[in-house]
């Protein structure tokens, strides 16, 4: 008998007699907050994430240029600012080990917990969202659902093969409880809201 | 009422060392310990239980050391307790909190009483998306599976993430004796591996170590210089020794978080992102899986991820939670799904609900016993609370000792999100251990001798009547010696002039 | 004993009484619904201290881990004693560390819990402590003496019964 044949079968025989039915799971949502753009930014800061807030007037892109100002390898996923590393040239993830800013549209993003989802569509080469030394993330306030129980309704759980939430910068408190960004991935993750352009409707 | 102190060693308190400011001016504490980071005195590290062979675990003794380490022992309690602080302060922000844990729990109990089913669909479904699945019986051949995987590829490296599975298998040293070198990413885990021991906690595996501790192992292991022992310093020479081998590695493995039947997902929670470096850098990825680890569908997961982290650390939701549905292009992706006696133990008519653990840690943070003990006195892979009721599944006789390591208090079993009834587990276990002949004749005796007495009112009386009136006249030489346990550390207790029972029956006259 | 006393062969008689066996804080507060002390006055600063027996399983109190509104049945009754001030320890209701036998086979643990936990009240500025179970306060008596903290043990009968310091 195979392994799987051996494990199966033994769950059979060993099954509780006992009847539990499973229950249906409520969404949650009889007190949606007043904003949840504002809850967003209220969890992301919990967990360590930095929202940037827009200027009142001019370049809405103003504050992600003035962070990428210095840096020397920038890695762009998005058509609303340009960078210098491509990615569709990246064969080999180890390619983009010197990657100082990447900047990438979120999916959608969850209000309960400061979360973003980035999933293989939005990152084209998985590893660059973990391999940058700061992450920027652009976000359609339209886009932010209250909880995790509506997140999981969204199609690209069933539709795509990685999708991941990111919530704040890598962290660790392994060491006395003392709190690290950066610990193995990004050291910093910024979130920048701004509206889908016609020309990039969700895809 | 006056306002509560908030530490139980005040004198821990550091200076505030600059960290993790936010935009205005709080400083950001969360999954950390309390505000102000804890600062203690350099002190040898208590190294945890002795293990000879099979012989049974003596938690009691390595317990004892643990305390007899101030520093750590201080440190430890302080910290955990923090988390489960932390973890309260979350549940008091969400009104349907114990609802959640009430579905989480019914979720599991209908998954592993239809297990057969639900693995059975998850293998279809990945297999559909392009992911290989494996089946391993026990520990050996989940490691002989792996090996044969990183073969096939000509693997001679592997990075990884953190897995209690794993630590089950015994897999680093199965790798290590077949020449294939393993990188842990996780900067508790990677620690545990310098230093060459097991990890401590399930979620945060160093934290019986201070950070002169690591200071030590580092400056052996990765060249950090020996007296160094800042933090920031200790965890950027990590990010940077570790960050070539992750680059260079032939293959990634991770655990397993949950597993998602309708689509063939599984879910890896990480805060550090190394799972997500560990599966996204090389071509290969290998995730391990416990059977138990399935739930049915995505809109169960909602009710897990809300949980998990909220009851673990006491933050809303790990920094990642990351979904694998399938290879990336141009990689390969295999899943180990491991039994190794989760399915004899789902025949176990008291202990089948143990299986529903989803591996958070909060029963290890609340428990008074694992926070002066320190997770390395239990001898096993799985300390703390749930450790007690799983342990002695995988070895009967070494982990003979574990249910009497608990004051039956009970606080595990409130703080569980699965609603496991730890602590009714435990008792059930010391029942089953004498059954089976695996708790030494004293113990038993002195246990059967206490059930006799306290069962018989009459006897009880007379027995607490006499030992009253001998305490109030024995010298102190005669109670205070080697062969009196009680006498060791506390003072005897006074004789009440009467006891409650003679109070009650002279003053209300009723029948007692 | 309403719950576990199932050892024995349940006689009418042995239902019965577990079914009256009502521990005294239930007796008083759910069934007598005691109003008043007249007769009570404590005029110091206590530490309510809930054993995880009465706490947990008896629900005397809400416990800490439980997402549930608060009540405390000892502290309905013992805020009707004249002159009595609550202090809370930083760890209400973690465990004294008695246990039963675990207080015999880990003796080690269970008195550095018994040690911290009077630390703990006396840190709050609690003069006494007070509980419905006698064996967690002989623990904690035996633990504070050991280590020279100048507590004072009373049970809870004791103050509602009128005791003076």
């Amino acid at each position: 008998m195979s392994s799987r044949d051996d494990i199966l079968t033994t769950i059979r025989a060993n099954r509780p007699p006992v009847d539990r039915p499973l229950p249906d799971v409520p969404l949650f949502d009889q007190h949606p907050p007043a904003s949840l753009l504002a809850t967003f930014k209220d969890s992301l800061h919990g967990m360590g994430g930095l929202f940037l807030d827009p200027p009142p007037s001019g370049d809405p892109l103003a504050r992600v240029r003035a962070k990428i100002a210095d840096a020397k390898v920038v890695c762009s996923m998005v058509p609303e600012i340009a960078g210098n590393r491509n990615i569709a040239d990246i064969i080999r993830p180890q390619g983009l080990a010197d990657v100082d800013f990447a900047i990438v549209r979120a999916s959608f993003a969850v209000a309960e917990t400061g979360s973003v989802l980035l999933s293989e569509t939005d990152l084209h080469v998985n590893a660059v969202a973990y391999l940058a030394q700061h992450l920027i993330v652009l976000l359609d306030p339209a886009d932010i659902v209250i909880n995790l129980h509506h997140a999981y309704r969204r199609p690209e759980f069933r539709d795509r093969h990685y999708v991941s939430f990111h919530t704040g910068p890598s962290a660790t408190a392994d060491i006395e409880g003392v709190l690290i960004h950066g610990a193995q991935g990004v050291r910093s993750l910024s979130v920048l809201p701004l509206a889908r352009s016609l020309q990039n409707p969700t895809h | 009422m006056s306002t509560p102190p908030t530490m139980l060693h005040p004198e821990l308190l550091a200076r505030h060392d600059g960290d993790a400011i936010l935009r205005d001016g709080r400083r950001l504490d969360h999954a950390e310990a309390a505000s102000k980071p804890l600062r203690s005195r350099p002190e040898p590290q208590p190294r945890g239980a002795k293990i000879h062979g099979n012989r049974p675990v003596d938690q009691a003794e390595a317990a004892a050391c643990f305390i007899a380490a101030p520093e750590h022992e201080k440190m430890h309690d302080e910290r955990l307790w923090d988390l489960r602080q932390k973890r309260d302060r979350e549940m008091h922000g969400i009104a349907e909190w114990e609802e959640l844990r009430s579905l989480a729990s019914a979720i599991k109990e209908h998954t592993l009483t239809h297990l057969d089913e639900y693995l059975e669909q998850f293998e279809a479904k990945a297999r559909a998306n392009g992911i290989h699945v494996h089946w391993a019986r026990d520990a050996a051949d989940h490691n002989r599976i792996v090996h044969g995987i990183l073969n096939d590829h000509g693997a001679k490296s592997l990075i990884k993430s953190k897995s209690m599975l794993t630590e089950e298998c015994g897999f680093r040293a199965y790798m290590a004796s077949v020449g294939i070198e393993v990188i842990e990413t996780d900067l508790g885990e990677r620690i545990q591996q310098l230093d060459n021991e097991d990890p401590s906690h399930i979620v945060v595996p160093a934290v019986h170590k201070l950070r002169t501790d690591v200071a030590a192992v580092f400056s052996k292991t990765i060249g950090t210089d020996p007296d160094n022992s800042d933090v920031h310093y200790l965890a950027e020479a990590q990010r940077e020794t570790t960050r070539p081998l992750i680059l260079a590695a032939d293959a990634g493995m991770t655990g397993c978080n949950f597993a998602v039947a309708e689509t063939g997902t599984f879910v890896v929670c990480t805060n550090e992102g190394n799972a997500d470096l560990s599966a996204n850098v090389p071509k290969l990825h290998i995730a391990s899986i416990g059977i138990e680890k399935i739930v049915p569908r995505l809109e169960h997961l909602a009710v897990f991820v809300r949980l998990l982290s909220r009851s673990a650390l006491g933050s809303p939701v790990t920094q990642y939670t990351s979904h694998f549905r399938g290879p990336r292009e141009g990689g390969e992706m295999h899943v180990v799904l491991v039994d190794n006696g989760r399915s004899e133990r789902l025949g176990m008519e008291e202990f089948w609900t143990s299986l529903k653990c989803i591996r958070c840690g909060a029963c290890m943070n609340t428990c008074p016993v694992y926070r002066r003990s320190g997770g390395l006195s239990y001898g096993a892979t799985y300390s703390g609370p749930i450790g007690l009721i799983i342990d002695p599944t995988f070895n009967a006789r070494k982990y003979s000792n574990l249910p009497f390591a608990s004051s039956l208090n009970g606080s595990c079993s409130n703080v569980c999100p699965v609603k496991i009834n730890i602590h009714e587990q435990i008792y059930a276990w010391r029942r089953e251990l004498v059954k089976q002949h695996e708790v030494p004749l004293a113990k038993k005796a002195a246990m059967k001798a206490a059930g006799e007495l306290l069962s018989r009112p009459a006897a009880y009386r007379a027995a607490i009547a006499t030992a009253d009136v001998a305490l109030a006249h024995l010298p102190r030489f005669v109670i205070y010696n080697g062969l009196n346990a009680w006498g060791r550390h506390r003072e005897v207790p006074h004789s009440p002039n009467q006891t409650f029972h003679s109070w009650h029956k002279a003053n209300r006259g009723e029948k007692s | 004993m309403r719950d576990n006393f199932d050892a024995i062969e349940q006689t009418a008689e042995v239902k019965e009484v577990r079914a009256r066996t009502f521990e005294l804080i239930e007796f008083l507060h759910d069934i007598q619904k005691v109003e008043a002390f007249p007769w009570a006055r404590f005029p110091h600063r206590v530490g309510l201290h809930n054993s995880c027996g009465t706490l947990r399983r008896l629900k005397h109190a809400r416990p800490s881990e439980l997402h549930e509104p608060f009540f405390s049945k000892p502290m309905d009754l013992l805020t009707k004693v004249e002159g009595i001030e609550f202090v809370t320890p930083a760890r209400p209701d973690e465990c004294c560390g008695f246990g039963g036998t675990f207080s015999v086979f880990e003796e080690v643990v269970s008195t550095k819990m018994g040690y911290d936990k009077v630390s703990d009240h006396a840190r709050a500025g609690a003069e006494y402590i007070v509980s419905a179970d006698s064996s967690c306060l002989m623990h904690q008596q035996g633990c504070a003496e050991r280590i020279g903290v100048p507590l004072k043990f009373i049970h809870i009968a004791q103050i509602l019964n009128g005791a003076s310091a």
